[in-house]
């Protein structure tokens, strides 16, 4: 075309774009109707001038880049959360998603068309691969793909692909759904004997690869994943060598992440000679990963320092002492660590079989390699091993075997240093009893002896051999009384003396597995069959012995089967009557409490007690044992008038008969003081109480057990009563005496602490709270597992406290725990599981997971609905939860429906000011706001406010939550003043009750500045904001609120015309809030909209309309 | 696609270069490309594969970190970077046609679907806009209007402001206005297009 012609369309064209719009419509259709050809052709050039105003304006950079993304996801493939673009396929392999990224590349997930399979498809990053590695690299990987081994992650090929950018090196590798070795130990909280147990495998693994002729060279627990099954499975093998520097060349990973393995490398490795580095390198860091595995730090601290330190640290350093970290290490542990670290390596372990059989000597209480075995030290690991027949059950053993005599010396070990007060006496009293009896049997026989000889004159000799006789029987039953004493004292105290720490244990701890105790128990139970045909009494006294020992394990089958068989001998023997047999019978009751059998408890102490009471009086030790035992039974059972009855008769006995500041009476005391607390009869507890503490303290010392147990009683009595300091004080005294004296683990001392930790919660001491419910829990999940009743209720109790302090992403783990034993132990349809559902919905919905929050509230709304009643209070707080989820969904019909149904029920149910109704009126207001309804709205959060004030208080939590409901009303509807007064005042209370970090605070200061904006109150509503922005960044940097909270900021800039400063926040948090905008609750959902707003407003007043004009569009697109 | 022979670049080298390419000395623009030329298509394959698209100002960055590293950053022209840039537009349009191109050869080697050819007309960004076929369209353009083509190789490829573009062409910013203008019509009507060339 010539350029006079191309001129004139050029002048057409433009002049025609001067029209109206309607104007051009005609000119357009009129000109590409006609003939005149120049003017067709400006009229389809002007055809094209209208429509998408955005074409081209983006950089061909950014186009390029995003339809790579997009190809990729046309061809079904999912991109990854960072937003990248993902490369559509990499020779032949079809990528899926990004499993993960590191200094050498990143690694896809990856489908393989033929064999068809899934793999990991490691991608390094170009430029860290030259020619020279690559070919390196393809020669060793023939190497690499004759290992095979469970141990290993298989490689499949090992090549370059080219994606048009350059040539990409690649290896494709069996594709492993598991954890790092670290995060492992985590996530399932490994034993000891676990941890080592699967390093046995690791250096398995790694033997097999030395024997292929590799080297590892970057052990570390990165490169170690444990599949489902538990088995390690190590990554990588000669890869390494692909991003080692070459000798000169200075181009290498970032120093951070080469420090980062550095922590895993042997000394020659550091130095960087190549020649220097064989097996026993990998020995070593199989050491450093050992030693992370078992003490949860490195060996060495080198992250905070600078390469040449770092090197010389490995060098130079002895590592921490294992033994330090935890006492089981001692010994053994230690040495073969030590011995895998040794700096020189002809001191290591030569090879990783080596490593592994040494562990696995320890592991079977074998002596191990590293040290040299002495005498002594053979003998101390054969104690180890079988103490128990060493010590106990050997002797029991004898003493049965060999019949009755048993010298007493040898029997009886003072071993009273390691007895804990006794709560039963039973077993002593009876076995004098028993021993008493058989005397009184034996001088029986004597006096007849001496009526015999005056009968027998003639035969002297026969008469004093009936002497001699009588006198060798009552010399036998003395010696009888005697051994049975000694048998019992034999296995009261030296048996029961290794677990003496047992002895105190309560029905609830479980029984230790590894207790040998437990075998010479078994042992014992099982050799008295038939031994005592002739002496079935001694029998009884012993299964009597045995019951209750298996009881103090914790082992009650085993307990009621010996207690049981003791009873049914005596009451044949001795009659129903007999004082043994009731002793018996005490303790039988006594074991059916700890089982909870109460009723057959309450029945047969009963018995015992009337005819105790009957045949020895009221103020026997025996029936006012047994009335200790049935006033604790009736306590189990709630009967409290019966045990008031029992307790304050049997401690106006042991006054009168014991004295006022004996143990029994003391504790008498501190049981009574107990039930008058527990029936809220605080006038009549504390004077109890504070008089038992100081005579106990007096008496007993302060670390006795009894003293602390009333101090825990008391403290319990100032909580209920609302005396917070006294309470804490006494709580905390009481603590630190419980670990002293029972240790850390001991159910008493987890009791303590769990209250103090309400008692904090309660006061708002949220950090304090955590604390302790964390120790309790981490020793809790130790000691009785997982899926114990008491760690689950710990586990509950420590994530409602991350609610009330708004730590959401904490509470969540623990409330899925929850959620998944309850289901497994107790099934989909148990009110338990329908509250750990409950429980869990709350999280999830905070963090924006409605999905998941809904399906939870709907399940356990269901669960409820059959279980407890369409009209029962918990159904109805799941009904008004799942109104506010509703409402956050978007979904405001439903929302208002079920809230409405849910607050009629409860207010008639419950009462207008219970707080079940209070949540109800709380998610019915919400949703009215939300709907407009702001006249209703109004009504219903101003009375909630009221009522929450009246009933918890100004400052409790719920009547924050409802101001702030109420002040966000208020700015809905345009009384910005009031809002800003009523938000204002409410941020100050929360900064002091809740603190800035809070997300209720921070709510709180988002609605605040907002309204300050729209007031154009610009600095203030900066400093409000940066205030939040500060908390957000720290607490829930990912979260949309932060996002948020910097469009806000970037208002409060550009209010001032603070624009440069203003652009960059308000660009990112607008970009922040798109991508996440499915976490925003429906009715903030104008937030997004609000900031895309912003920033086209930012060009406008700064003066860039061109920008404006861009983003008006993006902003208009999305 | 030129390939370039390692060469290093002294900043005075550049300057100088770009100082005659501004005074219209053409073959100066062929002594430049090679120099440029491996900085860019490093950045723009970083760019591509490690960075974070989606910050429309992320591409002019780029540009103007290669022009920081190649020129002498104790005295930056800002004449000789507006230049540059328009150097950039060149090379920068070469190098991402190569690339769209080889893709649609890979593509049509596997099973993918090729690049999809949208309503050029649509949404820039959001949908598939085919760089190859606004190359081929810019050829033609370039025959009919050379500098129109020179606007949108500097606005759309090296991603110039009107005002830069402006400058460095020498004519007023209405100017350049009108003829972006004009020239989106002309490509938005090329590509939707038959193949066939009527007239």
């Amino acid at each position: 075309m010539e350029t006079e012609r191309w001129r004139k369309i050029e002048q057409l064209y433009h002049s025609a774009l001067q029209l109206e719009e309607g104007q051009l419509a005609d000119f357009i259709k009129e000109a590409r109707g006609g003939d005149d050809s120049l003017r067709r052709e400006v009229g389809s050039l002007l055809a094209h001038s209208e429509g998408d105003r955005s074409f081209l304006e983006a950089p061909a950079l950014d186009v390029a880049a995003k339809s790579l993304a997009r190809s990729v996801t046309a061809a079904g493939v999912t991109g990854n959360s960072t937003g990248r673009p993902l490369p559509g396929a990499i020779g032949g392999y079809r990528i899926l998603r990004v499993l993960g990224e590191g200094a050498m590349g990143i690694v896809y997930e990856a489908e393989q068309e033929e064999p068809r399979r899934s793999v990991a498809l490691k991608v390094i990053r170009p430029g860290l691969a030259t020619p020279e590695r690559l070919r390196r690299f393809r020669h060793e990987s023939e190497a690499l793909g004759r290992l095979q081994h469970a141990g290993i992650a298989q490689i499949y090929e090992a090549n370059t692909a080219d994606t048009g950018l350059g040539p990409q090196p690649y290896f494709a590798m069996e594709l492993i759904r598991g954890q790092s070795l670290d995060n492992y130990r985590e996530a399932h909280r490994l034993k000891t004997r676990q941890r080592l147990e699967l390093m046995v495998k690791v250096c398995e693994a790694v033997q097999h690869a030395h024997q292929c002729g590799l080297i590892h060279r970057d052990l570390k627990p990165a490169n170690i994943l444990v599949d489902e099954v538990g088995q390690p499975k190590i990554l990588d093998f000669g890869v390494a060598r692909l991003a080692e520097t070459d000798a000169g060349d200075t181009q290498q990973t970032e120093s951070g992440e080469l420090i980062g393995t550095l922590a895993y490398m042997s000394p020659e490795q550091v130095l960087g000679d190549p020649l220097e580095v064989d097996t026993r390198s990998d020995v070593y860091s199989l050491g450093v990963n050992l030693y992370e595995l078992l003490a949860g730090r490195l060996p060495y601290e080198v992250s905070s320092r600078q390469l040449p330190q770092a090197v010389q640290t490995i060098r130079e350093e002895d590592p921490a002492s294992l033994s330090s970290i935890r006492n089981d290490y001692r010994g053994d542990i230690e040495t073969i660590v030590g011995k895998a670290l040794e700096k020189d390596k002809a001191r290591r372990y030569a090879s990783a079989a080596d490593l592994a059989a040494d562990i696995r000597r320890y592991l079977n209480d074998e002596p191990i390699a590293a040290r040299s075995p002495t005498a002594s030290y053979h003998l101390q690991k054969f104690a180890r091993r079988h103490r128990a027949i060493v010590a106990g059950v050997a002797a029991v053993f004898v003493v049965l075997v060999a019949g009755v005599a048993v010298s007493t010396a040898e029997a009886i070990r003072a071993n009273r240093a390691s007895r804990a007060a006794l709560t039963e006496r039973d077993r002593a009293a009876a076995a004098e009893i028993e021993a008493k009896q058989e005397r009184d049997r034996a001088l029986e026989a004597e006096r007849a002896a001496a009526n015999d000889r005056n009968r027998a004159v003639a035969a002297e000799a026969g008469a004093v051999q009936e002497r001699n006789r009588a006198l060798t029987q009552k010399q036998r039953a003395d010696d009888e009384s005697a051994t049975a004493k000694a048998i019992n004292s034999f296995l009261q105290q030296d048996l029961l003396a290794q677990a003496s720490a047992n002895r105190q244990a309560r029905r609830d701890s479980m029984p230790d597995p590894d207790l040998k105790v437990r075998t010479a128990l078994d042992r014992a139970a099982a050799s008295i069959e038939g031994k005592f045909g002739k002496q079935p009494l001694v029998e009884a006294s012993m299964r009597l012995t045995i019951g209750v020992t298996y009881r103090d394990l914790g082992l009650y089958p085993q307990a009621q089967q010996q207690l049981e068989a003791a009873l049914s001998l005596r009451r044949r023997l001795l009659g129903e009557d007999h004082p043994d047999t009731l002793g018996s019978m005490n303790a039988l009751a006594v074991q059916y409490a700890y089982q909870s059998k109460l009723p057959q408890a309450e029945a047969m102490l009963n018995r015992v007690l009337d005819t105790r009471r009957r045949v020895l009086g009221d103020s026997h030790p025996s029936t006012l044992e047994s009335t200790s035992a049935l006033a604790q039974v009736y306590d189990e059972e709630g009967q409290y008038p019966k045990a008031e009855l029992l307790l304050t008769k049997s401690l106006e006995v042991r006054r009168r008969v014991l004295g006022e500041d004996r143990p029994d009476t003391l504790r008498n005391m501190t049981d009574l003081g107990w039930l008058y607390r527990e029936q809220a009869k605080f006038k009549q507890a504390e004077p109890l109480l504070t008089k038992s503490l100081s005579a106990q303290t007096r008496v007993l010392g302060e670390s006795h057990p009894d003293t602390l147990y009333t101090m825990h009683v008391l403290a319990s009595l100032y909580n209920a009563k609302g005396e917070s300091a006294q309470s804490e004080l006494l709580y905390t005294r009481a603590l630190e005496g419980q670990r002293r004296v029972l240790g850390e683990s001991h159910p008493e001392t987890l009791d303590v602490m769990n209250d103090l930790a309400l008692l904090y919660w309660n006061e708002g001491k949220y950090a304090s709270a955590e604390d302790l419910y964390t120790k309790v829990l981490e020793t809790q999940r130790h000691v009785l597992g997982d899926e114990h009743s008491h760690t689950l209720v710990t586990m509950n109790n420590l994530s409602a406290l991350y609610q009330s302090q708004g730590k959401y992403a904490q509470e969540e783990p623990l409330a899925a725990k929850v959620l998944e034993v309850r289901r497994r132990t107790l099934g989909n349809e148990h009110p338990l599981t329908a509250t750990a559902m409950n429980n869990l919905a709350i999280p999830y919905g905070l963090e924006g997971k409605y999905l998941e929050s809904a399906a939870l509230l709907d399940n356990a709304l269901a669960i409820r609905r059959r279980v407890l009643g369409a009209e029962h209070p918990l159904t109805l707080v799941t009904m008004a939860n799942r109104a506010t989820l509703y409402r956050m969904q978007g979904q405001t019909p439903e929302a208002e429906a079920l809230a409405t149904r849910s607050l009629e029920i409860l207010q008639r149910v419950e009462g207008a000011e219970h707080s079940d109704t209070l949540i109800a009126m709380i998610a019915l207001g919400t949703v009215y706001r939300s709907e407009g309804k702001y006249a209703q709205a109004e009504s219903l959060l101003t009375k909630l406010v009221e009522l929450r004030r009246r009933t918890l208080g100004e400052e409790h939590l719920g009547t924050l939550l409802g101001m702030y409901q109420l002040g966000v009303l208020y700015s809905s509807q345009g009384r910005y003043a009031e809002a800003e007064a009523l938000l204002g005042r409410l941020l100050e209370v929360d900064r002091r009750v809740l603190g800035t970090a809070h997300p209720a605070a921070n709510d709180v200061m988002a609605a605040l500045a907002e309204v300050q904006l729209q007031l154009a109150k610009y600095a203030a509503a900066e400093t409000v904001v940066r205030e939040a922005l500060n908390a957000l960044e720290k607490t829930r940097p990912d979260s949309w609120q932060r996002y948020y909270g910097e469009s806000l900021l970037g208002a409060s800039l550009a209010g001032q015309r603070r624009y440069e400063e203003a652009e960059p926040v308000l660009i990112s948090g607008h970009e922040g809030l798109r991508q996440r905008q499915a976490t925003v609750p429906f009715d903030s959902r104008r937030v997004l909209m609000d900031s895309g707003e912003r920033v086209v407003r930012l060009y406008q007043s700064w003066g860039k309309a061109d920008t404006a004009a861009q983003w008006r569009e993006n902003v208009r697109i999305e | 696609m030129i390939l370039s022979t390692q060469r290093q670049s002294s900043p005075h080298q550049l300057t100088g270069l770009l100082q005659d390419w501004s005074e219209g000395r053409q073959d100066a623009l062929d002594e430049l490309i090679p120099v440029v030329y491996d900085d860019l298509y490093r950045l723009a394959r970083r760019y591509m594969y490690d960075e974070r698209p989606g910050h429309t100002l992320q591409a002019t960055a780029l540009v103007n970190e290669a022009y920081l590293r190649l020129s002498d950053s104790a005295n930056p022209d800002w004449q000789s970077r507006t230049h540059f840039f328009a150097v950039c537009g060149r090379i920068m349009r070469r190098i991402l046609v190569d690339w769209a191109r080889s893709r649609k050869a890979l593509k049509r080697g596997s099973n993918e679907p090729p690049l999809e050819l949208h309503d050029a007309v649509a949404v820039t960004g959001r949908s598939g806009v085919d760089l190859v076929a606004i190359d081929d369209a810019l050829g033609a353009l370039a025959v009919q209007d050379q500098r129109k083509s020179q606007i949108v190789e500097m606005r759309f490829f090296a991603g110039l402001s009107v005002k830069q573009t402006a400058e460095v062409l020498r004519v007023s910013e209405e100017t350049v206005l009108r003829d972006w203008k004009l020239a989106k019509s002309w490509l938005r009507r090329e590509l939707t297009r038959e193949p066939f060339h009527g007239n």
